[in-house]
């Protein structure tokens, strides 16, 4: 009796230090379901950062009944449990009303090997309504089958939006292994729509394929005309394929105007493999850009191109007083053999702060002995990833500046990970005293 | 006037005009590297009312094939077919019996239908190109108009069997030779090192960008020779030979892939890891062209280098050098009060320096060595300082001038050798040494007896100055040394770094030791007698696969990439 009364004792316990939270859980899932963005905002985020499993029972019960909003955010929460905990919530999911709540079930448990839900797939992504289409779209990633597919190109007609015409032919580019013919018939019959996003996007998929000539012709007078498209139909251009030449004149004109250091990256390596005679040119006007960090960006993709910089300009990124432009010019320089942007390089390692790991990173690349005495400072600094660039850095440098010397670095006892470096940093200075 | 000073001044007047009215390989080669611009050129480069008979001799390597010369050349008729419209085409495959498989005709589908069939069966032999020319020569009986062959091949130019009687045959029967090969490389050693390598009987593995291997090779602690390396510009000498003859063109084809910068194939770099931006990677075509082989035949090939106070002078000091051990290789060039001759190829001496564990006895080896690398380095150094402005041929001072460097080179690495045999190497194995301190630990861990000396090279594509903090044995005694090669090196590199030649001297390196030890061996195989039983070798030997450097790793030699 007494053990019943103790035992009934801790569970009062427990259930009273758990009521709370689980209170807190179900109100956090309540506001997921608000009308308020905001709210929602702060609901997920919280969720998201926390990932309690208890979350899992709570959504699969409200789910159904939040607004679209509340569903997107829930089942973003839901993919990122265990399938395990979730499978019995998509399941559920499978006898939804809203299709894109029976696709994004099915996605995941066909996902999760149980292909026995395909045909509940297919039907779900044929009968999204257009509003849903966009997001049925995102779920099925990684899924390879040709009935989905199939449904998937049913988007592809008329009444489709720019951005659904996108994504669909970027799903379908993602899973066809060669361009398929029905795709393309479909691309063809959309040539003639009155949108001229749709236009844009159809045009980009058949720019790609045989009898490309005329087609690249069209895009490219089409995004002369209507430029602002191009960024819409960007991410359909592949980065691996050769496009008629009558396209280069847009891809060029595209990194000459970047919205992002993203577009100078991306733009960079589609250009790269077009016309690579044209990149230069363009990174080069980039240099002098109103944004700092396109200016930062383009220098890099320059400075990774033989020949893109010319040792001049980079001696006067030196002089900047950019620290990050400092850092890639004085990289640039030491792989042409010249140490101009040593001085630079020291100071910039010696200063924490938020480019003191790849100062550090950069002056690790520089085989002097000047190098050794900053990189053993940093091997204290404070920030982890300072430390583990120069203690990256430090050991092939000490390698090639001692050729004749066999290391085993690991004796010297060091963690850049550790709390406590006292004893390795001891010795690895001990023995920098011993030979300098 | 003493009769060898009068034959000199004699010699010495007369064949520099000789050697300034020579062709050489810059007049013929054309830029670029791609497949299509030399059959636009050759084939579509007809007019549409003139009669024409092009026979396309290929030689059907699978780097052939894997280039695409097959789409390439369908591509070209394509384009080309109004102009090809009074065009014969016929179609040669060397290796096969009489060369010719489609006698020329103006179905000029039928000749891409052979060429694909030819292209499905690529050989691997050694293929004698020259003999199969002399052949195709006589098919051009009662060809009306202009008559040409484009000869197609990337492997086998090297395979020499009389140049100049092809040649010869080639312009008795008014037949241009147009070339589409690879490039070949500077001054390649690669055959003279290799001469027990079987051939196709009547021909000899040449392959260098001139008559003559005319750059020293073999240097001491030199792992690997920099004329095998070097791309040239140029292709090899036997096929740009056969193009100046007739009036043709020589076009060099390289892929893409094979323009990757790599600071050394078999040696160490220091000072990257891999991400080089060599400042003399641009190649200046026209000191390119300057440093450009003859294309002249071999025999004035020899007069010019025996007239030219540059090559004179190389090619003595190459010889002492041989003669000191200081080159595994004798050059394959005498030169006489007269003029040049060919001289039989001849192994340098043998210093003997890395087998057993004599160190002392090595060092001090090392060091007599060092002195007369240094005392033929300064001899050298006189004679080019008396040349005067203008005489002699630009690639005779660049040899010259290499040939310079390398023997400062090779002192350093003598005296470093030294050093290593008289400090570093005893304290290897010293009883009472003192363990390192961490992070450092014992450089060898064995105690068994060393029964040799190895080494390979730290590469210079870098240059010399950042070696001054690498710690290297000699240290401080060995610094001057690599000043002095320093000063070498930056000045050969500030006129030749932007060329062939420049390549060249960075495909050398500075030597690292260490003591090797017996290895475990298996038990080797007896040797038994041939039997009756045994198959009997192919007619034409198998091409072994050459490690050029190129990024490709075919037999193909180097390249420049896409333009000299």
């Amino acid at each position: 009796m007494n053990l019943r009364l103790a035992t009934a004792a801790v569970l009062g316990a427990l259930l009273a230090t758990q009521l709370p939270a689980q209170r807190e859980l179900e109100a956090l899932v309540e506001q997921l379901a608000s009308a308020d963005a905001a709210a929602r905002s702060r609901a997920y985020t919280t969720l998201q950062r926390d990932r309690p499993p208890q979350l899992v029972p709570l959504l699969g019960k409200r789910l159904e009944a939040m607004p679209p909003d509340g569903q997107r955010l829930a089942l973003i929460l839901l993919q990122q449990q265990p399938i395990d905990a979730t499978r019995p919530v998509y399941t559920r999911l499978l006898g939804a009303d809203r299709p894109l709540l029976r696709a994004t079930g099915a996605a995941m448990l066909v996902r999760h090997g149980d292909r026995t839900r395909l045909p509940v797939l297919t039907k779900s992504v044929a009968e999204a309504p257009l509003d849903e289409r966009l997001p049925v779209l995102q779920a099925l990633h990684g899924i390879d089958d040709a009935a989905v597919l199939d449904a998937v190109r049913s988007y592809l007609a008329a009444g489709v939006s720019g951005a659904l015409a996108v994504a669909a032919l970027q799903h379908l580019r993602q899973q066809e292994k060669a361009r398929s013919a029905t795709t393309t018939a479909a691309a063809r019959s959309l040539v003639t729509s009155s949108d001229v996003d749709v236009r844009a996007a159809a045009l980009v998929w058949l720019a790609g394929g045989e009898g490309a000539e005329p087609f690249a012709k069209e895009l490219a007078a089409l995004l002369t005309d209507a430029w602002p498209r191009f960024w819409l139909v960007e991410r359909l251009f592949e980065r691996d394929h050769r496009y008629p030449a009558v396209l280069h004149e847009v891809f060029g004109k595209a990194l000459a105007a970047p919205r992002s250091p993203y577009d100078v990256d991306t733009l960079t390596v589609l250009l790269k493999a077009q016309a690579p005679e044209r990149l230069a040119p363009v990174l080069r006007q980039l240099l002098a850009h109103e944004q700092d960090r396109i200016r930062t960006a383009a220098m890099q993709a320059l400075a990774a191109l033989p020949g893109g910089l010319q040792p001049k300009e980079l001696l006067q990124l030196l002089q900047t007083g950019n620290a990050e432009q400092q850092l890639a010019a004085a990289h640039v320089l030491r792989r042409m053999d010249d140490p101009a942007g040593l001085s630079a390089v020291l100071s910039l390692a010696r200063t924490a702060g938020p480019h003191q790991a790849e100062a550090v990173r950069v002056l690790a690349g520089f085989r002097c002995r000047d190098a050794v005495e900053p990189l053993l400072a940093a091997l204290d600094a404070p920030a982890v990833p300072v430390r583990q660039a120069a203690w990256n850095g430090l050991q092939p440098l000490l390698r090639d500046l001692f050729p004749y010397r066999r290391f085993a670095f690991e004796t010297a006892g060091y963690d850049p990970n550790a709390a406590d470096r006292t004893t390795g940093l001891q010795t690895l200075r001990a023995w920098w005293d011993a030979v300098r | 006037m003493r009769l060898p000073v009068v034959l000199a001044l004699l010699a010495s007047s007369a064949l520099p005009a000789l050697a300034q009215d020579l062709p050489t390989a810059a007049a013929v080669t054309e830029p670029g590297r791609s497949l299509q611009r030399p059959l636009d050129l050759v084939l579509g480069g007809a007019t549409k009312d003139s009669e024409r008979t092009v026979v396309l001799v290929v030689d059907p390597s699978a780097g052939l094939a894997a280039a695409g010369f097959g789409d390439a050349f369908a591509t070209m008729l394509q384009q080309n077919r109004d102009r090809l419209a009074k065009t014969r085409l016929g179609l040669g495959v060397v290796g096969q019996k009489g060369c010719l498989v489609l006698a020329p005709t103006a179905d000029h589908g039928s000749v891409l239908v052979a060429l694909r069939a030819a292209l499905q069966r690529p050989a691997s032999e050694f293929l004698n190109v020259y003999a199969d020319l002399r052949t195709v020569a006589g098919s051009f009986a009662g060809s009306q108009g202009e008559r040409v062959v484009l000869l197609v091949t990337l492997e086998n130019g090297d395979v020499e069997d009389d140049v100049e009687a092809t040649a010869a045959a080639l312009a008795r029967a008014k037949v241009k030779v147009e070339v589409l090969t690879s490039e070949g490389t500077l001054a390649d050693s690669y055959w003279a090192a290799r001469p027990y390598q079987d051939k196709p009987r009547g021909t000899t593995l040449t392959g260098a960008d001139g008559a003559v291997v005319d750059v020293p090779w073999g240097w001491l602690f030199q792992f690997t020779t920099a004329n095998e390396r070097t791309p040239a510009g140029f292709a090899m000498w036997g096929l740009t030979r056969l193009a100046t003859a007739t009036g043709g063109r020589v076009f060099l084809h390289a892929t893409s892939s094979q323009t990757q910068h790599q600071c050394a194939v078999h040696a160490r770099c220091l000072f990257c890891t891999g991400d080089h931006l060599p400042p003399d990677a641009d190649w200046y075509e026209p000191l390119v062209d300057q440093l450009g082989p003859l294309a002249a035949s071999r025999g004035d090939t020899f007069a010019a280098l025996g007239a030219d106070p540059y090559h004179r002078a190389a090619i003595e000091a190459w010889r002492l050098a041989a003669e000191a051990g200081l080159v595994s290789s004798a050059p394959g060039v005498k030169v006489t009060s007269a003029g040049a001759e060919p001289d039989r190829l001849r192994p340098g001496r043998d210093l003997d320096l890395t087998d057993g564990a004599a160190f002392e006895r090595h060092a001090k080896r090392a060091e007599e060595a060092a002195q007369k690398a240094q005392q033929l380095g300064q001899q050298l150094q006189d004679k080019l300082d008396r040349i005067g402005e203008g005489k002699g041929s630009k690639r005779g001072e660049a040899t010259a001038h290499y040939t310079r460097v390398l023997l400062q080179l090779t002192r350093v690495n003598l005296l470093t050798f030294a050093a290593w045999c008289r400090e570093t190497a005893p304290a290897l194995f010293a009883k009472d040494a003192a363990a390192p301190l961490a992070p450092e630990v014992p450089a060898i861990d064995r105690d068994d007896r060393p029964t040799g000396i190895g080494w390979s090279n730290f590469c210079l594509c870098h240059g010399v100055r950042p070696f001054y903090a690498v710690e290297l044995p000699g240290r401080l005694a060995l610094r001057p040394e690599l000043e002095a090669l320093d000063a070498l090196y930056v000045a050969y590199q500030a006129r030749y770094g932007r060329s062939q030649f420049g390549h060249l001297l960075r495909q050398n390196g500075i030597a690292q030791f260490w003591p090797t030890f017996p290895g475990v061996a298996g038990k080797i195989p007896r040797q038994r007698p041939k039997t009756a039983g045994d198959e009997g070798g192919p007619i034409t030997p198998k091409r072994p696969v050459r490690e050029g450097g190129s990024s490709s790793g075919g037999s193909s030699g180097p390249t420049t990439g896409g333009g000299r």
